[in-house]
């Protein structure tokens, strides 16, 4: 590595002048500089977008079963049941998210969904006729307290068959339609109750980010997660402004 | 004020190197001149690979278990894995552990997110505890065939932790990860300083944007060889810069080889770098036995033109830069038992299931069309790599190549890159005979790119002939991450020295801005 100390700096035909370059340390000028105004000016433009992307409501998942999605793979008529037994029902779940499709035009059929087998609590809820083809919401209540094992059930209410995402067959995940097994599997998202920001959201994310961590990170990952990045956007703000050049 | 004492400024506390210290303090006085600008570069590329290595679920950086399968396989045996047919499977304590962290179901699969519940917690932690073996039955999968280099830096780590976990391990091995990608961002900043000398900021501003560059600190979080081959190919462009800038001395040349054989060692990617380092030492040592003492501008130091210091670098160059290979070689072989070169190199089978055959023209074609629009040759790819493979990829595509940013974003940066590098062409014009005098060197980073993508592309067209499938992804090509903070660097100084720093000011803020976004939807794209 170079001894610049000792070196005088040319390159490209350019001498840089005595004295006419100066790293100046941050702040200590009267006037903002242009660099720490394009600075100043583009970290606020970086907070305000943040700030709307952290406002930004919708509906959130409390998880999902994990399933692939090979298309509409499982198909029942109206008035049967299909239920998917050892489901992890999470905490906070006050909806089920199906990826649905349904023969011909118009509507898909009302749909009605219950979570068994949860010692306490009998959720359950319908979706009304009607709704298009694709990711499809069907609420329930009371929402789940706890992580819970349940077998998940949707009925069709009809009229008209419907179809659900999965895969068939799905390794050894057996589901059942009325009663009868069949190997495969419905993909599942389980969601939180109404629409939420990512800002109300941030206490779920930081607990999940501290899930499947090593014990070493594990309870801090989130707090340093966010010291590093200010450390990180904090040393090169400064870094830029004070490697600039006085003209 | 010099240029370099005003970086110094921001800290270089430099001191000549007395012939009387010892090697020691040599190193030290050599690491003191690092200007600290360098080091808060590094620092920030530190804090933002770990950053990245907290939000990153285990085994969600490509191939990182295979990766962490090979290191686990060195630390426990002492020795790299052996090729297996069929591949796999990994060691129980990984397998199991990747199954109660979901990775199966996640990989390639963007609606599935990291486990996130405290029931998948116990699960996972009950796992830990079974306390599986260590060592399996098979190989390393698609690591298999990599040198060891990074391995067994990485087995010191893993040996050092003194728990049995695999997620305390793997999180200790990404620290290294991340340690290593700070180290490629000094390495970019004194390439800088050697190849654009005058304008310090523009230094700072080209490493940064390596440091924020999204994919590099996706990829810098996780354990995978190719962190040490961006170190590696970051040092040997330095090295090159240093010996065109310096003189092809000794200690010039054993820069340069020393970087090479390192990143030989720990990729065979690295190959794509050697044409260039061959003519780089071609050109340097015509200058120099060419006794020209009358150093051009813009190249300095007393050892221009010492012939013999010249042939002395270019012999350790190439010493270093081979020695490594030829010991791997050997220990491959004879001690190892892996064959020379595990896999071969270029080497193609065609499956019987297949029915693509090698064709050299048809190799040439794909190799450009890889890289640049078809013209009027037969399409070889159903979409536009440059575009979809290289751009969108380089820009972000994050994962196991299975969540992006929205498509508008593309469509953003593209201007911006346009923006960048309409600038880094008005710098090179209006310093054309400062680029006339160093028309070598600049061949010698052409012939970098080129290589590379040669390399890439031969190995991809060989891929696809012997399993009807492509591989290609845009980390492939972050060895030439020097050459991309050389284009920041020289759009900033297009700006000149009034608004040169501005300049940098805004792509620095940009590159931030970047950064964040990825992280928020890697955040999106696992926990929510």
């Amino acid at each position: 590595m170079s001894t610049p100390g000792g070196e005088h700096a040319s390159g490209d035909g350019e001498h840089a002048s005595a004295g006419g370059e100066h790293a100046v340390a941050p702040g200590r000028g009267r006037r903002l500089s242009p660099p720490a105004v394009v600075v100043a000016v583009g970290v606020a433009a970086l907070l305000v977008a943040g700030v709307v992307l952290l406002t930004r409501s919708a509906p959130r998942r409390s998880d999902s079963n994990g399933g692939a999605l090979n298309g509409l793979a499982v198909t029942i008529q109206p008035g049967q049941q299909l239920c998917q037994p050892g489901e992890l029902v999470p905490a906070d779940t006050a909806a089920i998210r199906l990826d649905a499709g349904f023969p011909g035009v118009g509507g898909g059929p009302a749909l009605g969904a219950e979570l068994q087998g949860i010692p306490g609590s009998h959720a359950a809820g319908r979706l009304a006729a009607g709704w298009r083809p694709g990711a499809v919401t069907i609420p329930l209540a009371p929402r789940v307290r706890h992580d819970a094992g349940a077998s998940v059930c949707v009925r069709n209410l009809g009229p008209g068959a419907v179809s659900f995402g999965g895969s068939v067959p799905a390794g050894s995940w057996v589901l059942t339609i009325d009663g009868r097994g069949l190997g495969g599997r419905v993909r599942i998202d389980y969601m939180r109750p109404g629409r939420e920001s990512w800002l109300s959201l941030a206490p779920a994310l930081a607990h999940r980010l501290t899930i499947g961590k090593s014990r070493l990170v594990r309870d801090w990952a989130p707090t340093a997660f966010v010291l590093l990045m200010l450390l990180a956007v904090a040393g090169a703000v400064y870094t830029v402004l004070a490697s600039r050049e006085r003209a | 004020m010099s240029a370099e004492q005003a970086a110094g400024t921001l800290g270089t506390g430099s001191r000549p190197v007395g012939a009387r210290e010892g090697q020691g303090s040599a190193v030290m006085s050599r690491l003191r001149s690092v200007p600290r600008a360098a080091w808060l570069c590094a620092l920030v590329a530190l804090a933002n690979g770990l950053a990245w290595s907290l939000i990153v679920p285990p085994f969600e950086v490509p191939d990182e278990n295979a990766h962490y399968a090979y290191v686990a396989h060195v630390a426990e045996t002492g020795s790299p894995p052996r090729p297996a047919s069929p591949e796999g499977p990994l060691p129980p304590r990984q397998e199991d552990l990747m199954s109660a962290l979901l990775a199966f179901g996640m990989v390639g699969n963007r609606e599935n997110p990291a486990p996130l519940t405290d029931f998948q917690q116990k699960t996972i932690e009950a796992v830990e505890a079974q306390h599986l073996s260590a060592t399996g039955p098979g190989d390393a999968l698609s690591a298999t065939n990599n040198p060891p280099a990074y391995y067994y830096l990485q087995a010191a780590v893993y040996k050092l932790m003194p728990s049995g976990r695999v997620l305390d391990k793997l999180a200790a091995m990404r620290c290294l990860s991340a340690l290593m990608g700070a180290i490629t961002v000094l390495l970019v900043f004194m390439f800088l300083r050697d190849l654009l000398p005058a304008r310090p900021w523009a230094w700072t501003a080209g490493a940064l944007l390596v440091a924020f560059q999204p994919l590099f600190g996706f990829i810098s979080a996780g354990v995978n060889n190719d962190n040490l081959l961006y170190l590696a190919a970051a040092g040997t462009l330095w090295g090159v810069a240093r010996c065109f800038r310096r003189g092809l001395t000794p200690a010039n040349g054993a820069l340069l080889g020393g970087f090479l054989g390192l990143g030989l060692v720990s990729k065979l990617t690295m190959l794509g770098f050697v044409p260039a380092v061959l003519l780089a030492l071609a050109l340097l040592l015509i200058r120099d036995l060419r006794g020209d003492r009358r150093a051009p501008p813009g190249v300095r130091g007393a050892a221009v033109g010492d012939r013999r210091g010249a042939l002395g670098g270019a012999a350790t160059a190439l010493s270093l830069s081979l020695g490594p290979v030829v010991v791997y070689l050997l220990l491959n072989h004879f001690a190892w038992h892996r064959g020379f070169i595990p896999g071969g190199v270029g080497g193609f089978s065609t499956p019987v299931a297949n029915p693509r055959h090698f064709n050299f023209s048809e190799e040439v074609s794909h190799v450009w069309q890889l890289f640049l629009p078809r013209l009027w040759l037969r399409p070889q790819f159903s979409s536009y790599p440059l575009w979809q493979t290289w751009f969108v990829g380089f820009v972000g595509r994050f994962g196991w190549q299975d969540y992006t940013f929205p498509y508008w974003f593309y469509d953003v940066a593209r201007i911006l890159t346009v923006a960048v590098l309409a600038l880094a062409a008005v710098e090179l014009v209006t310093r054309r005979a400062a680029v006339r005098r160093r028309l070598g060197e600049l061949a010698v980073y052409v012939a970098a790119v080129l290589g590379l993508c040669v390399e890439i592309g031969i190995q991809s067209y060989r891929y696809l002939v012997a399993n009807g499938q492509i591989f290609e992804q845009a980390r492939y090509l972050l060895p030439l991450l020097g050459l991309y903070g050389a284009i920041g660097a020289l759009a900033v100084r297009a700006g000149g020295r009034r608004w040169g720093p501005t300049l940098a000011a805004g792509l620095v803020i940009l590159a931030i801005g970047h950064d964040l976004y990825a992280q928020a939807i890697t955040i999106a794209r696992y926990y929510s």
